[in-house]
């Protein structure tokens, strides 16, 4: 009976412990939180962007914050699938563009509409907005684009004995301009590299190549949107990389960030890069920036020169229940006024037609990219589309340091893309 | 009796509690993902797509596209070239050094051979990774030291691309591969051949046997366990290297060095295909486990003999 008494009074005061209190008053209205994954907070060039933004931002919206979810480069797209596989996707992702099939399919991205992000719905220039459009609606914001440009040597240029104001502007061009580069020699006597192409094996550089594969007239898929790699232009275009090789114009299975080493120590006459692989090089040699000239896309006689759209997207995630305030930081970070300030960090182009005028005016390295949107080639979006491009980039391998011929390895490289694209 | 039967089954009972700190740390970091890989190549499971589809029961379709196709022969190949020359290659180095240093060894002081065998486990103390970039930055073609130095002592012309030529880049990664785990069975031969008696020896010369008959017959024979055990370490970890692959070569030129590691991480992290890569790994984990039960039982019997 003791006992029982004894644990009916221990409950009893238990209970009392959690029952008690007054009449709640109405709590003061929370801030909302908009959970944004991205990669830039970690990187040390970035990093004082991110957070200057993010203070501007909180400070012009004092009912929003910005919670980063942040991981390195090379890891937030594998952790942002893990995410929302755990149906935990952040509000707000930056993203490459070649992510951007893939997350459309596994459904973790919601479309962007005139009414989330209504001055970047209103602004964005026409080529970019097709390219992130499917089913009739937009899955995502351009941040930041560039085109695969080509970036050049004015000095070396001057020794080989070529116009710096004049750069190539086709392969053809290119093509003998890099041989005039490649008789000089560094001052430690090394080789001087003409023509940069990047045929390492990771997926921008399979971007990289497609963009070669569009100035020759080539691609992976026909007009019918068939995959169709093995193509009288393709071969023209291995066989054109196969002869950079031969003539060591070209250094063996680079990545970019190895063009960009070379380029910036003075081994490389011209290459072809992102705009803010500038960063990579300024990293490694900020005296070679003042002779660094820029110029699109390089066609040839039957085609004008065409790219990929290389991008960083702001993606908004899927049920997220702030998307109003991520749009509002999507139309904050697309603006003149914050991209100006990155602009500061590395060279880009910008979406809206109000900033891009802007940079281009600003940034004398963007003075001869002004109309370079009209480069872009929309690529289809396939989930699988980063495995497409490792397999590009295996063939140009296999016609380079392979020593293979165009004709067996563009049909080698259409078969494998069939099953890969299927 | 009853009282020590008590006692018995009271000890046994403490053991097995003893034990079971260890086996839950086991199951959970050990058991329970390898039974959730295995169920996972038997699910569709692609982090990008439908999801709809993500999980669903496809029994052994993983398994027939794997084994139809060649990626997996390709790795298989990859793997067991990349196996037996690096094992063969660090046995018979390591042994040569760890004869070298340990009939020297009279003539050495304690304290310089200490330094010696300090210098000589550098390379294993190094992790892994590390050792794959030191090496890397000494193979790039354009500015690495190696070619530097071939170049000035006249033995290569022009640069060579060690870990881009498709003809390289594998003997590239062995080289990698040697450098890195030699110290290790170096260390374990020399530990097992200074617990040789000396008798044997005196013995042999008394009835005039030369250095290579008592290198056949005395240390061989004593160094079969030691030799057994490595030789096995060596292989299981040459069969599962992952990091010097990926640091060096992401698997390319051309997949040329892609191991089973490599593509079971490709399928399951860059395609993003679990299912596949789960695959992948079950079927070689498995091969893996059955040479290993092998070679132990052939081992056993002909100690037995």
């Amino acid at each position: 009976m003791k006992t029982i008494l004894s644990v009916v009074l221990v409950f009893a005061t238990a209970v009392s412990l959690f029952s008690g209190g007054t009449k709640e008053s109405k709590p003061a209205e929370t801030p909302k939180t908009i959970k944004f994954a991205t990669w830039g907070v970690q990187e040390k060039g970035t990093q004082g962007y991110f957070e200057g933004f993010k203070s501007r931002f909180e400070a012009a919206n004092p009912n929003i914050r910005i919670e980063w979810i942040s991981y390195p480069y090379t890891q937030i797209k594998q952790q942002v699938l893990v995410m929302g596989a755990a149906k935990q996707i952040p509000d707000l992702i930056q993203a490459e563009r070649g992510w951007l099939a893939g997350m459309i399919s596994s459904g973790y991205t919601a479309p962007l509409d005139p009414s989330i992000a209504p001055e970047y719905m209103r602004e964005v220039q026409p080529a970019l907005k097709e390219d992130l459009s499917m089913d009739g609606k937009v899955w995502g914001a351009v941040w930041i684009y560039s085109p695969f440009i080509l970036y050049y040597n004015k000095e070396l240029f001057k020794q080989a004995g070529l116009d710096p104001a004049k750069p190539p502007r086709n392969y053809a061009e290119a093509l003998d301009y890099a041989r005039k580069i490649a008789q000089l020699k560094d001052k430690d006597g090394n080789n001087v590299y003409g023509l940069g192409i990047t045929t390492g094996n990771v997926p921008v550089s399979g971007a990289c190549l497609l963009s070669v594969l569009f100035s020759f007239g080539g691609g992976i898929w026909d007009t019918a949107g068939t995959v169709q790699a093995d193509t009288d232009a393709n071969r023209e275009a291995m066989e054109f990389l196969s002869l950079l090789f031969k003539e060591k114009l070209n250094p063996e299975g680079a990545k970019l960030k190895d063009l960009r080493n070379l380029f910036a120590i003075g081994r490389l006459g011209m290459y072809l890069d992102q705009l803010w692989g500038l960063n990579g090089v300024k990293a490694i040699n900020p005296g070679i920036i003042p002779s660094v000239g820029t110029s699109g896309p390089l066609g040839t006689a039957r085609s004008a020169g065409k790219s990929t759209l290389e991008a960083h997207l702001l993606l908004l995630g899927k049920d997220s229940k702030v998307s109003k305030e991520s749009g509002k930081l999507v139309d904050f970070l697309t603006g003149k006024e914050m991209l100006k300030e990155y602009l500061s960090v590395n060279p880009f182009l910008a979406a809206r037609t109000s900033a891009a005028t802007a940079l281009t005016e600003a940034e004398p390295l963007l003075a001869p990219l002004k109309d370079v949107a009209g480069s872009i080639v929309s690529v289809k979006k396939h989930p699988n589309l980063e495995a497409a491009y490792l397999e590009l980039t295996n063939a140009a391998q296999a016609v380079t340091v392979g020593k293979g011929d165009a004709k067996s390895t563009a049909a080698i490289l259409d078969k494998k893309l069939k099953e890969i694209l299927k | 009796m009853k009282g020590s039967h008590k006692r018995i089954n009271r000890n046994h009972l403490f053991y097995l509690m003893l034990l079971i700190p260890a086996f839950a740390i086991v199951s959970t970091c050990i058991l329970l993902p390898l039974v959730k890989s295995i169920l996972l190549s038997f699910q569709e499971y692609r982090m990008v797509g439908p999801l709809e589809n993500r999980g669903k029961w496809v029994g052994f379709a993983n398994f027939f596209s794997v084994l139809k196709g060649t990626e997996l022969p390709n790795a298989l190949y990859i793997t067991l070239q990349f196996v037996c020359f690096v094992v063969v290659l660090e046995f018979l180095l390591a042994l040569g050094t760890a004869l070298s240093l340990h009939t020297g060894l009279g003539r050495v002081q304690a304290k310089r051979k200490n330094v010696l065998q300090t210098l000589i486990l550098f390379p294993w103390v190094t992790p892994t990774v590390i050792c794959a970039l030191l090496w890397a930055w000494m193979f790039q073609p354009q500015y690495g030291v190696l070619n530097y130095l071939l170049n000035r002592f006249g033995l290569i012309h022009s640069p060579l691309a060690w870990l881009v030529d498709p003809s390289l880049a594998l003997a590239s990664v062995i080289v990698t591969a040697l450098w890195r785990d030699l110290p290790f069975m170096f260390l374990m031969l020399f530990a097992g051949l200074q617990t040789i008696p000396k008798e044997p020896y005196e013995a042999a010369l008394i009835d005039g046997a030369g250095t290579f008959r008592r290198f056949f017959s005395i240390t061989l024979p004593f160094l079969r366990n030691v030799i057994r055990t490595t030789v096995l370490m060596a292989i299981i970890t040459n069969f599962k290297q992952f990091p010097l692959f990926w640091t060096l070569t992401q698997g390319g030129p051309m997949e040329r060095t892609t191991n089973l590691s490599v593509l079971t991480y490709k399928k399951a992290f860059i395609h993003l295909d679990f299912g596949m890569g789960a695959a992948i790994a079950t079927v070689w984990v498995f091969g893996l486990v059955a040479f290993a039960l092998l070679y132990t039982k052939v081992f056993q019997s002909e100690a037995r003999e």
